[in-house]
């Protein structure tokens, strides 16, 4: 237990902060939605409550079934599924990204980033040496997750595949496949990204603003500009939990995309290097114990597990300070929103199982 | 070993240079562009209202108002949150006075924010207001409203609306403009994105303009101008314009420039009438710009006043071009040559005295330059320097032609002859109080001897004359002396090239009572038709303006009728003196210079060199029970009291004008009261035990001209 204490406390502490930060972000919207201030609140305090009883439940779980191939296809076809069920439902905010009902609302492809940690896990730890075989492996690899990301494309949710693309690009670069073959990789992903560009126009604006203002500091759009303001004006103490000025409709979403603008502003140059703080414990600290597991199946799941929250953070922290083009990603265990908090906290559940598990998966490293 | 280690320890470390990077990028933003931001949140997060300023007042001497600001709103309409547009334009239609038609049609339409009336009163807007009409709704601002009409229309100028506010446009309006504004007040509020308005964070009172309290006496200037409009109007003139001023002080007292237009009420055909021409424009002033020569031949003593010139016959002939008098003279007397105004006595004596000496005089009188009147656009006058003159530019000038002025310096320069030789800066404004009630700012008085005593002195008898027997007859007024002088100009046609035969500037300029003058009055008519010269059309305004002046101001004759008796008594010892208004022979107008009229003696005068030979102006008297009177101008009024008795003078009055206790902000005000004018003036020769009266004044005396400075000297 001692391995994962402070897993436990981060992950309870990011929690927390992300609490009072939904609170105080999303109360004028709140009342202003819906008339009362702790309406999102509320919810959010719902489903963190339920998320730390799944996360004791999960701790305390045999999780050797994940690699079973009954689970495996069960868990696969059950992700399609759910990220096809908003295409027979109507339109949310112009996208089908929600599957919603009785006013709660699920995202499918929060749940699709855990399926595709554990198929490539599952996936790799079968393959022994990646440049054997280069294109066999990696036709393994990406033809079972293509299916769900051109789901998620077609959502479209453009993040969550960015995202897993990432995901795989280190994935394998941990693996070890030739940079050579990692470089072809990643020039066919730029090659996609640039057609998605030239089929978007409004993808391409944002690219095209956010290279045009790179490095500026009045931000590339209306977005990262209030941003910018929200973090810059509140100076290096902040203006204390509560004293946001730039959460009043200034500051899109400062309650989930742009939350950790209000973390800066509110609690200034401290509050927000405890929390990358807190992130990069995790991500630092799983990368290092599950690399060294002896089971290859559960060392995958758990530097998956590590990728994705690392890479959310990255993404939604450098888009927060204009180092990168705007992009909808929450930032995990702090930002509203049921379905990601959920999911993040059974990831890093199943990272301190594995890390404190004697069992094995029965897949060992093969030398 | 399921990965390879070395990447994965890559990996970490560039996760933390990222985070160092970020780490960096927060704190910069946070530390060292907080400034920044804070500016921007602030421009995006602030709603500001402005809260309009009252534009100050003006006000006469007298505290008469002539113009104010007074509080009106005007009623505007969003025309989509009206529900009921009938029954709304019904009802406004009523209230506002204004056709339902036109109401109706401006809010029929679907959207827009229309304004429906301007300038309503409060009475009618509170009335709005407690109706509570959705989407109709008031704005407040203030209208600028001249009581008096078109009175005063030249100074006071007028306003135009720039962004809601007032703004001075022309005339004092414009001239003190950052005195009269005021300053807006402002309420900073918060908002939020979707523009609700959240708290009042900050706000500024708006601080009303300042007061003016004009030199003008509103009494006065109504006389002014009824007369100089009957004037021009009788005499067909273009334009016309009439000037008083305090010679004293240089106050202004009435200033009228007919065609008049209503400041409020600015319509398209008053464009001509707009202009101040009175300190715009510049003529040539004709023979009134005789005193100069003799002002510069009696100061550097070239001529005195019973010197005999020979006029020609009525022409001269100087260098192939002669000019030829009005009427000819042979020999006249140098007061005689001003009362008859020869042209050819004037030249003579010009060439005597000589060109530098001339444009010296002119420098002194402030020819060429600019007053300093508190009015926008005055001219300096066009005066060539001696130099660049031909040889008969100096007889030209002379006699007032060949120079250009304005008619303001015309009056000025006579205010030095009716004060004893200061040459006095003209303005408008005494003093300016702020919103408080305090004194903000009190005009100063300049003066600046250019002229002796005893000179100024010898023109104003040859002025008398004028009045008595010569030119300006037609200015007298019973039972006062009078002093003044026609002028009869050329006007120089531009498109032809050469002097109208048609078009004359007339003009008249003097002052009264003559030995201690209340007042300057300059008139000055453009191109008159029924009548073309200045004693024909000029002095009867000028002596209507006198006549009206003296009931209104009380100021009793000073020809007093022992005076009138002893005249009769002695008709045929001072028949060269006092020539009845019938008696216009000029064969009779021989001069013998030994029968004196004048009591000459010598005086003490503070401010002027002393053993200097005065001329005064008086009936005999018996030097034992005569007595100089001595100059009290600067002292206190302790030191006025007993210099007074000690030189067997009496006090009538000590008067007190403009005095004021309150601080005043800038230094240059000292709560000093001291004597500025005085009745009888300085020099004069009166019995013992006269009644004098000493006029007080806290109004600081420009430093270098400075009586008391002068004194320690």
């Amino acid at each position: 237990m001692a391995k994962v204490r402070g897993f436990i406390f981060a992950t309870f502490l990011l929690l927390f902060i992300g609490l009072v930060m939904v609170f105080s972000g999303s109360a004028p919207y709140s009342e202003y939605k819906y008339g009362s201030s702790f309406h999102l609140f509320f919810k959010q305090l719902l489903f963190v409550a339920i998320s730390i009883m799944i996360f004791i439940k999960i701790l305390g779980m045999d999780i050797s079934f994940l690699n079973r191939k009954g689970f495996l296809s069960f868990l696969y076809i059950f992700t399609v599924i759910l990220l096809l069920i908003p295409f027979f439902l109507p339109e949310l905010n112009h996208t089908r990204r929600w599957i919603y009902f009785r006013g709660f609302s699920f995202q499918p492809s929060e749940f699709a980033k855990l399926t595709i940690i554990i198929i490539v896990a599952d996936i790799l730890s079968h393959i022994k040496d990646i440049n054997e075989n280069i294109k066999k492996s990696l036709l393994k690899l990406i033809l079972p997750l293509s299916v769900i990301i051109l789901l998620i494309y077609l959502e479209p949710d453009f993040g969550t595949v960015m995202v897993i693309m990432g995901f795989l690009i280190l994935i394998l670069f941990f693996k070890g496949i030739k940079l050579r073959y990692l470089f072809i990789l990643l020039f066919s992903i730029l090659l996609l990204g640039g057609i998605y560009l030239s089929l978007h126009s409004y993808a391409k604006k944002r690219v095209v603003d956010f290279i045009e203002n790179f490095g500026s500091y009045d931000g590339s759009n209306f977005q990262t500009r209030q941003s910018l303001i929200a973090i810059g004006h509140s100076g290096f103490w902040g203006n204390g939990p509560g004293g946001s000025e730039q959460k009043l409709f200034f500051l899109p979403a400062p309650y989930s995309d742009f939350i950790f603008s209000l973390i800066c502003e509110e609690m200034g140059f401290p509050g927000a290097i405890i929390v990358l703080l807190l992130y990069l414990y995790i991500v630092m600290r799983g990368v290092v114990l599950s690399m060294k597991l002896e089971d290859s199946f559960y060392s995958y799941i758990g530097l998956g597990i590590c990728i994705m929250l690392f890479l959310q953070v990255f993404l939604n922290v450098s888009m927060t300070l204009n180092l990168i083009p705007t992009k909808g990603i929450a930032l995990p265990l702090i930002s509203m929103g049921g379905s990601s908090l959920i999911v993040t906290v059974v990831e890093i559940a199943i990272l301190c199982n594995l890390l404190l598990s004697k069992r094995s998966s029965g897949i060992m490293v093969r030398r | 070993m399921p990965v390879k280690y070395g990447r994965v320890y890559l990996f970490l470390i560039l996760s933390m240079v990222w985070f160092v990077v970020v780490g960096e990028r927060i704190f910069h933003l946070k530390v060292d562009l907080k400034k920044h931001y804070e500016k921007i949140l602030k421009v995006q997060n602030s709603y500001f209202r402005f809260e309009l300023a009252r534009r100050g007042d003006i006000l006469d001497r007298n505290g008469e108002r002539l113009a104010s600001s007074e509080k009106m709103y005007s009623v505007y309409a969003d025309v989509k949150n009206i529900e009921n547009k009938r029954e709304v334009a019904k009802y406004l239609s009523e209230v506002l006075s204004v056709s339902f038609d036109d109401i109706y049609k401006r809010i029929s339409k679907k959207k827009g924010f229309r304004c429906l009336k301007r300038f309503i009163s409060s009475d009618i807007a509170q009335k709005i207001r407690k109706k509570k009409i959705p989407g109709i709704y008031l704005m407040g601002e203030f209208k600028r409203e001249y009581p008096k009409g078109s009175l005063l229309s030249h100074v006071l100028g007028a306003v135009k609306f720039d962004k809601g506010c007032e703004k001075g446009l022309l005339g004092l309006e414009y001239e003190y403009e950052n005195y009269l504004k005021g300053s807006n007040g402002i309420i900073f509020y918060k908002r939020d994105a979707l523009s609700r308005v959240l708290k009042q964070v900050e706000s500024k009172k708006p601080i009303p303009g300042d007061t003016l309290s004009l030199t003008i006496d509103m009494r006065l200037q109504y006389i002014t101008e009824q007369a100089l409009e009957m004037g021009v109007k009788r005499a067909r003139a273009k334009r016309g314009t009439a000037i008083v001023m305090d010679p004293y002080t240089g106050e202004i007292i009435s200033f009228a420039c007919y065609p008049y237009f209503n400041p409020g009420n600015i319509r398209r055909k008053d464009v001509n009438a707009l202009k101040n021409f009175a300190i715009t424009d510049v003529f040539e002033p004709g023979s009134t710009f005789k005193v100069i020569t003799l002002a510069a031949a009696f100061e550097k003593h070239v001529f005195d006043l019973n010197d005999y010139l020979y006029c020609g016959n009525g022409k001269i002939k100087l260098f192939n071009c002669t000019i030829r008098d009005h009427h000819s003279f042979e020999n006249l007397s140098v007061e005689d040559i001003l009362a008859f105004s020869s042209d050819v006595g004037i030249i003579k004596m010009a060439l005597k005295v000589g060109d530098k000496t001339i444009y010296d005089f002119l420098k002194k009188f402030g020819f060429g330059e600019k007053t300093g009147i508190d009015l926008p656009g005055e001219s300096r006058g066009l005066l060539r320097d001696y130099r660049l003159w031909n040889n008969i530019s100096v007889a030209y000038i002379s006699m007032g032609q060949g120079i250009g002025v304005t008619p303001l310096q015309m009056v000025r320069s006579y205010c030095a002859i009716a004060n004893g030789g200061y040459l006095v800066k003209p303005h408008l404004v005494r003093k300016i109080f702020g919103p408080d009630g305090k004194v903000v700012k009190v005009t100063r008085i300049y003066r600046k001897r250019i002229l002796n005593n005893s000179t100024t002195r010898k023109i104003k008898e040859a002025l008398i004359q004028v009045v008595e027997k010569g030119t300006g007859r037609r200015a007298s007024i019973d039972g006062y002396w009078i002093a003044g002088k026609t002028g009869t100009a050329e006007i120089f046609d531009k498109k032809s090239g050469k002097y109208s035969k048609e078009d004359y500037f007339a003009s008249f300029v003097g002052f009264a009572p003559a030995n201690n003058p209340s007042f300057v009055v300059g008139v000055f008519l453009d191109s008159p038709k029924n009548g073309i010269y200045g004693g024909e059309v000029a002095a009867p305004i000028f002596r209507e303006i006198v006549k009206k002046y003296f009931e209104v101001l009380n100021i009793s004759p000073d020809r007093n009728k022992e005076f009138k008796r002893n005249k009769e008594k002695k008709e045929k010892d001072f028949k060269d003196l006092i020539i009845s208004k019938n008696n216009g022979g000029k064969d009779e107008w021989e001069i013998d210079s030994k029968d004196l009229k004048f009591t000459e003696t010598t005086f003490m005068d503070d401010d002027i060199s002393s053993n200097e030979k005065v001329i005064e102006f008086h009936e005999k008297l018996d030097p034992e029970e005569s007595v100089v009177v001595c100059s009290f101008i600067g002292l206190t009024k302790r030191e006025c009291i007993k210099k007074c008795y000690e030189s067997g003078l009496t006090i009538k009055e000590l008067r007190d004008v403009d005095i004021f206790n309150e601080s005043v902000g800038g230094g240059y005000y000292e709560n000093k009261i001291i004597a500025y004018r005085q009745d009888p003036p300085p020099g004069a020769i009166v019995k013992k035990g006269t009644p004098c009266t000493i006029y007080f004044t806290s109004r600081v005396l420009s430093k270098e001209n400075r009586l008391t400075d002068n004194r320690k000297k």
